[in-house]
């Protein structure tokens, strides 16, 4: 298995210099808060000793302390967590999201939507509460309790190692709870992705959902699984808890015998009364700090389960991209696939030995059953999948030779599923080339028969398609899809089911604006319209994975076979 | 001030989602605030103590002392652990009511909200708005009231001791707490605009993802993440912004906290050497002072952050104010022919009152069991026909009725329920096959459910599949063709057993052999129940009993 890679950790190192700039700030600010401590009690000492204390003589220094503590504290928290954390969070965003644009295809098809929204949104969000809380925190913690160790070293050493004795023990029974928790962190995690997936679902389906009235069948969903979640939480807390209640006895442990023994050193002159009070103040930030370490470790806990689940998309596989943007042609055969299967899942197999080969200019259709395999082959030439075993050449290289991008540079998709973004009509016709002149736009959409309509919208080329293109019909859709293939001028053209989705006037417009964007191309097209492709040079037809013919129109007619019932029946 | 009453106000109307629970739920945070200062009082007892007996050496005094302070601290968690189980269950449910509440808006909203709305920014109030507004129930909240409480606990005996010393103490931290009153409007303004940045990365990235197809194909693609990029920056810049706050805030505390240090001992040193008070009570106070610092400090670092997060609060209460799609239908022209399945009379209509009518008395009459298919060009109002066949848009005159009722003698719920209707693009809803029928009708046995997919030529295909009925059909549906997930939709439709059956160019995106299952699907259906296609195939159209151009 490959190792996992923590592409976390990286950003945090690549920025380490201002957590550790903060950190030293901070550590200066635990300094200047034991030195205002040992100045009071050096002045209770005095004061016991009936000594006149002269203000004069440590309120400037005083001052400065004081003063310091702003600025210390300030700079801290701007360095070592808040900047850091945003630096380190604005870079991993873009890594994510730059991930997401080259992961594999099956892992997009595989996980629903809802859940990697809430990863990349409420993971972040962890991750961010991580490094600005607690993350530095702890290092915070840490240098604080070395610092007042320090201190309480400096009074009496054996009351020291009384401490360091004592506590650790501690440390370690709570460290074994702290484990549990993060189990739980988990289900709860999980259940809320439910939540999210309900409400998901709803919006996207409203149109069923409404029609159907299902509304209180989805509410019904919903009071379970917020049910589940006030149960885990119960589950949770009750453990929580006992974590807490055991830990907190536990902790007044150490307190006692620390009591104990500075009673016992003072009874023997060995510590001041001063002494014992500083010894007091000072137990008391360092337990402080000390007991911070394990409750802020639970939270670093959860905060890292889902920063885990983050790096689980970093380290799902990239799609198979090469490095080779160019083919080298001895010949005119531009695709060619040689005994090719392939299956979604193992033992699944969608394609079974597929032999194709196309070369320049030519016109092939593939027909076939619906489950046939006709969309996945489009799904391997556009290098959205790779094939279990056989060869696929693009201009004579092997496609895992290919840069993706550049292989996908050749081919124009028009798909049965248009997306159009929510932005100008313009925007997502110049999708097909971000270079385009507002002239070369509205040439393509006049070839694609689209012109005509777009004018009529409210602002023309600038009106805003809905999220889901719902303004615009099928059939419109489909001419904006054939408007950006135009305009990509991409040598190989795959058209997949281009006359189905139209009324007949549409589908005139629809077959004019495919004449336009075929001619000096290579195309395939996968066709259900028998009669839109008997033209073609040559027509495989698909079943069960396999192509059972190929040939032209007369020839297969002629054959007598699949394609001649299928024709039939048409 | 006119801010603050309605923070106030904002606070209150969150505690009273709550409902009959708040007093539970507010009783629960009391008594863990008030036993947690219960046993930070044992320990603060445990170092009197030690500090009491220190100069005797009395060590077996010493030990009795801590036995019974023991025993008293230990009680005091036990009883804690009883109230934070309670406290944790009720914030945890009043987040389950809230997005409930949330959910049963967002499935009711007029129509029109969902189209003029990107699904990302609903989702973004959804998972991010909520979950902080959660927050404030479960964790947020807590944190403010705990330390107040106990800084009133705390303050009782240092005035006891010394009023003057403990007075002046108390005037710096209300300076600190001033300070950090100021800083709690930016803050605010920080967060909201931060929350709204963040809806804006979810479209972006929802856009990504339902486009991804389109965005590798494309070199533009590289736009998509370049917007969400953009709008990441933007988060930086507004990062930076708030963090500033936070770091003053975070400045303010520490900073305070050595200034009090600097004020007790100018003034405790005075007040002894002037015999206003005594050393030892100089040395309880602060003592005292020092768990009271340390409260006050957690005061002044969470009220603020609570104020902050009732913003998200604030923007969910606006979005439950979102007007919804009302029960019923006003009343507009008076009823159509009671012996006509559906009967729509002289409708005008437009998506906007501003624009030209896209239906201009628009009349149609369909018979019971009649099979009638409703054809014409793209954009002439076909699909339109059906979404107010649905009542999904109120219409701007005239009447639709069906089986002689008319729109505004139901509610809308009852108005669906006649209608079974196959959209376009036929969605399914994540979960099995079989669940996706039975939504059809909720009551229906599973042999119904056969029966259905059996009708709408689905059941063979269905039993081909690995778990048959089980087979999960993944988001929307993906994990099965076009065709098979069309021929769920009927079943769907088919099971609902309404009078009449409305498609909407339910075989426009089928190939010829799915079309044909359709097809034969609705022959099936004919004379059973009246049908209303809309179509454009003349495949589809040549089952119609009368075909109505548009």
């Amino acid at each position: 298995m490959k190792k996992r890679k923590h592409f976390f950790l990286r950003y945090m190192a690549k920025y380490s210099y201002l957590l550790i700039g903060g950190l030293l700030v901070t550590g200066l600010l635990s300094l200047a808060v034991v030195r205002g401590t040992s100045v009071i009690s050096g002045a209770i000492d005095d004061m016991l000793s009936g000594k006149e204390i002269i203000l004069g003589a440590f309120l400037p220094e005083f001052i400065a302390l004081t003063l310091a503590g702003f600025v210390l504290a300030f700079l801290g928290q701007q360095f070592g967590g808040l900047m850091y954390s945003v630096k380190v969070i604005r870079d991993y965003r873009i890594y994510v999201v730059k991930k997401l644009y080259r992961i594999e295809y099956a892992y997009l098809k595989k996980e629903n939507m809802a859940t990697i929204i809430n990863k990349i949104n409420s993971d972040m969000a962890e991750a961010e509460s991580f490094l600005q809380g607690s993350f530095p925190a702890l290092l915070n913690n840490v240098a604080a309790l070395v610092i007042y160790a320090a201190y309480v070293g400096s009074l009496n050493i054996s009351l020291l190692l009384v401490l360091a004795v004592s506590y650790p023990v501690v440390f370690w029974i709570s460290s074994i709870l702290v484990k549990k928790i993060g189990a739980l962190t988990g289900t709860y995690r999980a259940i809320s992705d439910v939540i999210t997936g309900i409400a998901q679902d709803a919006l996207s389906g409203i149109l069923v959902l409404r029609s159907f009235g299902l509304e209180d069948y989805f509410q019904k969903r919903m009071q379970q699984a917020t049910k589940d979640l006030v149960d885990n939480e119960e589950k949770r807390t009750s453990i929580s808890n006992i974590v807490m209640l055991v830990r907190k006895m536990v902790q007044w442990l150490p307190n006692i015998i620390c009591a104990v023994y500075a009673v016992v050193l003072v009874s023997r002159g060995d510590l001041s009364l001063g002494g014992l009070l500083a010894f007091v103040v000072m137990l008391e930030r360092l337990v402080g700090a000390f007991i911070g370490i394990p409750f802020i470790f639970v939270e670093a806990v959860g905060n890292i389960v889902c920063i885990r689940r983050i790096e689980e998309i970093l380290n799902t596989p990239d799609e198979i991209s090469g490095t080779e943007t160019d083919g080298k042609t001895d010949n005119d055969v531009i695709i060619s696939l040689k005994n090719i299967s392939f299956g979604y899942m193992e033992n699944n197999t969608v394609l079974d030995g597929i032999d194709l080969a196309v070369r320049t200019g030519e016109n092939i259709a593939l027909v076939g059953a619906s489950g046939g395999g006709k969309s996945t082959l489009f799904n391997l030439l556009c290098a959205f999948y790779t094939p279990d075993s056989g060869s696929y050449q693009l201009y004579g290289r092997e496609i895992i030779e290919w840069n993706a991008q550049a292989a996908r540079e050749r081919m124009a998709l028009v798909s049965q599923n248009v997306f159009l973004f929510p932005t100008t009509v313009e925007e997502n016709i110049a999708y097909g080339n971000p270079d385009a002149t507002h002239e070369e736009i509205v040439e393509a959409c006049k070839k694609a028969q689209i012109h005509d309509f777009i004018m009529t919208l409210p602002q023309g080329y600038q009106t805003v398609t809905g999220e889901r293109g719902a303004i615009l019909s099928g059939g419109q859709k489909q001419r904006i899809s054939i408007a950006r293939a135009i305009l990509k001028n991409a040598p190989i053209l795959l058209l997949d089911e281009p006359t189905s989705a139209v009324d007949v006037e549409t589908e005139e417009l629809i077959q004019k604006a495919l004449e336009n964007v075929m001619k000096g191309r290579t195309c395939i097209t996968i066709a259900h319209r028998l009669s839109t492709i008997q033209n073609a040079d040559c027509i495989y037809v698909m079943s069960g994975g396999k192509i059972v013919e190929h040939g032209t129109h007369a020839a297969l007619l002629d054959a007598n076979g699949v394609y001649a019932k299928l024709y039939a029946s048409g | 001030m006119k801010k603050d009453i309605s923070t106030w106000k904002l606070f209150v109307r969150t505690i009273r989602v709550m409902g009959k629970r708040a007093p539970l739920y507010l009783i629960s945070i009391v008594m863990m605030s008030a036993l947690f200062a219960m046993f930070g009082v044992f320990s603060a007892l445990l170092m009197k103590s030690v500090v009491d007996i220190a100069p005797t050496g009395d060590l077996h005094r010493l030990i009795i002392t801590i036995l019974v302070i023991v025993v008293g601290g230990a009680l005091s968690l036990v009883f804690y652990r009883f109230f934070a189980i309670c406290y944790n269950v009720e914030a945890k449910r009043v987040y389950g009511v809230i997005y409930q509440k949330v959910l049963d808006l967002e499935m009711k909203l007029p129509y029109a909200y969902y189209e003029k709305h990107h699904s990302g920014e609903i989702m973004s109030k959804v998972s991010f708005d909520l979950g902080r507004m959660g927050d404030i129930y479960g964790s947020r909240l807590r944190r403010t009231v705990t330390p107040f409480l106990q800084v009133v606990v705390y303050l009782v005996p240092m005035f006891a001791l010394s009023w003057q010393l403990t007075l002046c103490l108390a005037a710096v931290n209300s300076v600190m707490l001033m300070v950090n009153m100021l800083l709690v409007e930016p803050m605010r303004r920080a967060n909201r605009s931060l929350s709204e940045i963040n809806s804006n990365m979810t479209q972006r990235l929802s856009d990504l993802l339902q486009g991804m197809e389109q965005a590798r194909m494309y070199r533009a693609g590289a736009q998509t993440v370049q917007s969400y990029l953009k709008e990441n920056d933007t988060y930086v810049i507004k990062s930076k912004r708030r963090n500033f706050f936070s770091a003053c805030l975070e400045s303010s505390s520490s900073g305070f906290e050595l200034l009090c240090a600097l004020v007790f001992l100018l003034i405790g040193v005075s007040f002894v050497q002037q015999g206003y008070t005594t050393l030892g009570a100089l040395a309880a106070i602060y003592t005292l002072y020092g768990s009271f610092n340390v409260q006050f400090m957690e005061l002044g670092k969470y009220f603020p952050q609570l104020i902050a997060y009732l913003s998200y609060a604030q923007n969910i209460f606006d979005f439950l104010e979102e007007e919804r799609e009302p029960e019923r239908m006003r009343e507009l022209a008076d009823g159509g022919n009671s012996d006509k399945a559906v009967s729509m009379r002289n409708i005008d209509f437009s998506y906007d009152s501003a624009d030209e009518l896209l239906l201009n008395h628009f009349c149609m009459d369909i018979e019971n069991g009649e099979c009638v298919a409703i054809t014409g060009a793209s954009g002439c109002g076909k699909t339109t026909v059906s979404k107010l066949l649905l009542g999904l848009y109120p219409i701007q005159n005239g009447s639709i009725c069906i089986a002689g009722k008319s729109m505004s003698e139901v509610t809308r719920r009852e108005w669906r329920q006649r209608i079974a209707y196959v959209p376009q693009e036929p969605f399914l809803f994540n979960g099995s096959i079989r669940e996706n029928i039975r939504m059809g009708r909720l009551d229906a046995s599973d042999e119904e459910i056969e029966e259905a997919a059996k009708l709408a030529n689905a059941h063979e295909f269905i039993l081909t599949l690995e778990n048959g009925y089980d087979t999960a059909v993944g988001e929307r549906g993906n994990r099965l063709s076009g065709g098979q997930r069309q021929r769920i939709a009927i079943a769907r439709a088919i099971l609902k057993q309404a009078p009449i059956m409305l498609l909407d160019e339910a075989t426009s995106a089928l190939d010829n052999e799915s079309e044909q299952l359709v097809n034969d699907a609705m022959k099936k259906l004919q004379r059973q129940m009246t049908i209303i296609m809309i179509a454009h195939r003349p495949s589809t159209i040549a089952l119609a009993d009368r075909v109505v151009e548009m």
